[in-house]
């Protein structure tokens, strides 16, 4: 078994109209992984995945990353992961270097920052749009530099929140290279609505359902398991049961 | 912080059309103010009914009719005349009641609808007043409730909005036929009242002794708009600057970055006050604008410039802290706005620019002299308009700066970066 990153135990999450989005899952992320999170709509990814990036509070048990602890050490854990949201959550008037520059500058970082912020544009294919405004950057990439600007620190571990949503075969493809890239580095942690995407990225997966997890593997260890063709049917099986 | 503050400057400066609203929207609303306000009344409707029809009061009310900016109709029945004001259909209603050879007990009644601040005859009335017994009994009949509420300090402020009012106070003393000294005496104190001046008591209440004294060192040259341009510029800079930052971090609560900057290690401090520097640089052109708007296109008679542009620039400032903390205790954008609008209107209501402060209910008026705005208009208008200086308003100026760390320590609590 691999070196552990991520520990996760008996997470709950309940809204305050009693809605009980995350009921009481627990799983284990090891370095250099992707782990993906999957299931129906409404089943609670998401607010897993908030939860792990330190965006939304928990309403019991722990999280424990990189050997810190959720509630203890949140500003460390912030330092040592990097987080891309569903949206692109970026700054439209800025140009692709700022944008990138005014979140850099949150980490503690001890080279040169502007030869580290060159890397990473060329990593993502967006040095040469480094001058150019972020409203005039395609869908592909606005993703990719959301994608840099969630890796610029080096994290150890990044969390991708149905980042490929919405793009073209071509884009998503780019993506898709970016997270093996990536992965050397860093453990990642994705939710995903593309099975494919799931079966070619990801080493181990959960899948939800109303909060709770119902399936823990790799994803032909799944697939057989629900005796299924591929993981687009155990999902639509899944997302059955759950309307029963 | 630095990088913070520099990049939302940077964000704000890049939207042209932003930038454009942003830097004429003072300028505009100056100039419309300054066309509202500054401009002299004319056609004023004015009713006159002469009592005793006599070679004096003839006198009186051709000099009346023939003033420039006056509607003048004469009115053949005094009840009918009364029933038009009190209708609401004129804009002052003068009765002349002067009878020959007793130039002593000369009376002219003016009966105020009290609703057009322009053609206000209190300072008709009381200069009047102050010289024969008979209007000195009017005085007492009719506006003793005014009166009460300013004797408490022995003390009687009367205001005379404009210049028109004491144009026709001044065709006024002529006609009656007074005395050349007398006439001369009355004249000069018309000379040198402009639109504020006091009238003392020396022996509580006794109207009849009431003397008609020139109000503090007014500035020279005080127009009707100038009493109120002070105020104008400190609740236009409130206005912009508080509608500028009010949505400072819901935008960002929208677009989602609000949600990226918190997974970094940035705490709320560098949030709040990365935008509460960027706002302070857009305050320094905001305080600029209005003021230059001001000299350049209505000549306002202002106190020293450094002064009045330190007062704009802390009610900006204050403003945006404001705004910022309104931002912080609200989720959307929709809800950001209702917020400010609620609480600029209220600053508008309490802090005595639209009513006087002895009309308000006694806790409104505490609450009143709690809120920063108030010391910065009245700030604003002793200098301005009391030739007062530094010394004597910096207090003020150090109450109102008090509440920008407040109001972002406020921020600071009320802002959730998390969801719960």
């Amino acid at each position: 078994m691999g070196d552990l990153i991520i520990k996760v135990d008996n997470l709950t999450k309940v809204f305050s109209a009693g809605n009980v989005a995350v009921n009481s899952i627990s799983f284990e992320v090891l370095r250099h992984q992707v782990f993906g999170i999957l299931g129906p709509n409404g089943s609670g990814k998401t607010t897993i995945l908030r939860m792990l990036a330190t965006v939304l509070e928990p309403s019991n048990g722990s999280i424990v990353i990189d050997g810190l602890d959720y509630t203890r050490d949140q500003q460390t854990i912030r330092s040592n992961i990097g987080y891309v949201p569903q949206r692109d959550a970026l700054y439209p008037n800025l140009t692709v270097w700022e944008n990138i520059d005014v979140f850099f500058t949150a980490y503690p970082y001890n080279g040169d920052r502007k030869n580290r912020i060159e890397k990473i544009l060329k990593k993502v294919d967006l040095w040469d749009s480094r001058n150019t405004f972020v409203r005039r950057l395609s869908g592909g990439m606005a993703k990719r530099l959301s994608i840099a600007i969630a890796v610029i620190h080096d994290p150890k571990v990044i969390f991708f929140d149905e980042v490929t949503m919405g793009l073209d075969p071509v884009a998503r493809s780019n993506i898709w290279g970016l997270v093996k890239k990536l992965k050397e580095h860093s453990a990642i942690v994705m939710t995903t609505h593309y099975m494919d995407e799931a079966e070619q990225l990801c080493d181990n997966l959960i899948i939800i359902s109303e909060g709770s997890i119902i399936a823990n593997g790799k994803p032909k260890e799944i697939t057989q398991g629900f005796k299924a063709k591929n993981l687009h049917e155990v999902i639509v099986k899944v997302a059955k049961e759950g309307d029963v | 912080m630095y990088k913070v503050a520099l990049y939302e400057l940077k964000k704000l400066l890049r939207d042209s059309r932003w930038m454009i609203i942003f830097a004429i929207q003072p300028v505009i609303l100056v100039v419309f103010l300054g066309l509202v306000a500054l401009h002299e009344p004319e056609n004023i409707l004015v009713g006159v009914y002469n009592r005793n029809d006599n070679e004096y009061s003839s006198q009186l009310v051709k000099s009346i009719k023939d003033k420039s900016g006056l509607d003048v109709s004469e009115f053949g029945s005094e009840q009918y005349l009364r029933d038009e004001i009190n209708g609401d259909k004129l804009k002052l209603a003068v009765i002349v009641d002067i009878e020959k050879g007793k130039y002593i007990d000369g009376q002219i009644e003016i009966i105020d609808n009290s609703t057009v601040p322009e053609v206000s005859a209190k300072g008709v009335e009381a200069i009047l007043d102050a010289f024969d017994d008979k209007s000195a009994d009017f005085i007492k009949e009719n506006i003793q409730t005014n009166i009460d509420s300013y004797i408490k300090n022995q003390e009687i402020a009367f205001y005379s909005d404009s210049e028109k009012s004491l144009e026709i106070l001044g065709t006024t003393i002529t006609s009656l036929g007074l005395p050349e000294a007398v006439t001369s005496q009355l004249q000069q104190a018309v000379s040198e009242v402009k639109p504020n001046f006091e009238l003392t008591s020396t022996d509580n209440l006794d109207i009849s002794r009431l003397n008609l004294v020139k109000t503090k060192n007014t500035n020279k040259d005080i127009r009707y708009f100038d009493f109120y341009a002070s105020a104008v510029i400190v609740l236009l800079t409130i206005l912009i600057a508080l509608k500028l930052a009010d949505t400072a971090i819901t935008e960002e609560r929208t677009v989602g970055t609000f949600e990226r900057f918190f997974v970094t290690p940035y705490r709320k401090y560098h949030m709040i006050l990365g935008k509460m520097i960027a706002y302070t640089v857009l305050d320094l052109f905001l305080a600029t604008t209005i003021l230059l708007s001001m000299i350049l296109l209505f000549d306002v008679s202002f106190g020293p410039y450094w002064l009045v542009f330190l007062i704009a620039f802390i009610s900006a400032t204050v403003a945006a802290s404001l705004g910022i903390l309104i931002s912080c205790s609200t989720y959307t954008i929709a809800e950001s706005i209702q917020a400010s609008n609620l609480v600029f209107f209220s600053f508008l209501i309490l802090t005595g620019f639209l009513f006087q402060p002895e009309s308000m209910h006694p806790v409104i008026k505490i609450i009143s002299g709690f809120l920063p705005f108030t010391y910065l208009i009245n700030a604003m208008r002793e200098i301005n308009l009391l030739n007062m200086g530094f010394g004597d308003v910096w207090q003020k100026l150090l109450f109102a700066s008090c509440f920008i760390p407040i109001f972002l320590f406020g921020a600071s609590l009320l802002l959730r970066r998390k969801a719960t």
